[in-house]
């Protein structure tokens, strides 16, 4: 499957992940199905004044994303993942792409969920 | 002060329920198998574990690769004292209805008004922004309403941080029943929880910030 993780910067598996998710200035995708291949660049919508968290999503989608992970989403940006059949997780502040991907792949790291009461 | 709890990181103990929020607070290097004690208080404590390690910045002291560190308590189990609670909702149906995802698009908002766990005043507030959100608009509007805190189901950074300025916290994450949202808020049960972010060292129950109860909003009867 092909991960998506939210980057501050760089262009391997050390990269801290952004707290951002729309806003998010890079983006680092993992292909756990290719030996953890990895693809990165900058994040075409991290300026965008409106709807970045959506038109983030439909970026992923081109790539073939099956998740994203960031620090925090923003409403639109679930909705928006919701739609695409996209597993968000949340990674924690000074996380790196590596302990968060092994966490994930471990299954210590839960898929984001929206607490229902 | 609670009790001292060790745990290992990664074992399969009751307190892998710890899970990710604590990971960050880990130096890489010792991520695994690494033993910590934690200094534990009643019921919020997980709360306080996963906005300290996340967006407020943790209370950590750590001690390098001894990884012993202390996470220090922010939020008590029992709020205390008088608090406006303000709930995104995607209806006017009050404590009746449904949390919004959309804190900022929503119909209408929940105002509750606690004493401790007591229900006082309940009213509904429509969103004035409704159809023509912009980024800022809402954490003023309920600033300006005197909300202590907002309960929606998603938000993002800068909206959070919005908020943060207002001195107004944040529990994101959240759907369902209003009223329900607001029983587990008030249990200290969500996990979402997104502190102000003022420097203060009295019980959170008090208020946040410089905004306690008598601020000088109006009561609408």
């Amino acid at each position: 499957m092909k991960i998506a993780f939210a980057i501050e910067a760089g262009d391997d598996l050390g990269a801290l992940v952004s707290v951002n998710f729309g806003r998010a200035p890079r983006f680092l995708i993992v292909d756990t199905d290719s030996a953890n291949a990895t693809v990165t660049f900058d994040n075409p919508h991290s300026n965008d004044e409106r709807g970045a968290g959506p038109g983030t999503v439909g970026t992923l989608i081109g790539h073939g994303c099956n998740s994203a992970v960031a620090g925090q989403f923003g409403p639109k940006a679930l909705s928006a993942l919701e739609a695409a059949g996209m597993t968000p997780y949340t990674a924690l502040k000074g996380a790196t792409v590596n302990e968060t991907l092994n966490a994930v792949v471990a299954g210590n790291l839960k898929p984001y969920n929206i607490q229902r009461f | 002060m609670g009790q001292r709890l060790a745990v290992e990181w990664g074992s399969a103990t009751p307190t892998t329920w710890l899970r990710a929020p604590l990971f960050g607070a880990l130096d890489a290097a010792d991520a695994r198998g690494v033993a910590m004690a934690v200094e534990w208080a009643p019921d919020a404590a997980l709360v306080a574990a996963e906005d300290a390690a996340w967006v407020a910045g943790p209370d950590v002291e750590w001690g390098g690769a001894a990884a012993e560190t202390s996470i220090k308590q922010q939020r008590t189990s029992k709020m205390a004292g008088k608090r406006r609670i303000a709930i995104a909702a995607d209806d006017t149906k009050g404590l009746d209805g449904e949390v919004s995802l959309h804190f900022g698009r929503c119909p209408a908002y929940v105002v509750v008004d606690v004493d401790g766990d007591d229900l006082v005043e309940t009213k509904v507030v429509e969103n004035p922004y409704l159809m023509n959100h912009q980024p800022g608009l809402v954490p003023h509007f309920l600033a300006q309403l005197g909300a202590d805190v907002i309960l929606a189901g998603g938000m993002g950074p800068r909206a959070i941080g919005m908020f943060q300025d207002f001195g107004i916290e944040v529990a994101t994450g959240i759907g369902g029943n209003a009223g329900r949202v607001l029983q587990a808020y008030l249990a200290g049960r969500i996990q979402g929880i997104v502190p102000c972010n003022h420097d203060h060292d009295h019980e959170h129950g008090e208020g946040c910030g410089e905004h306690g109860h008598g601020h000088g909003h109006e009561h609408e009867n």
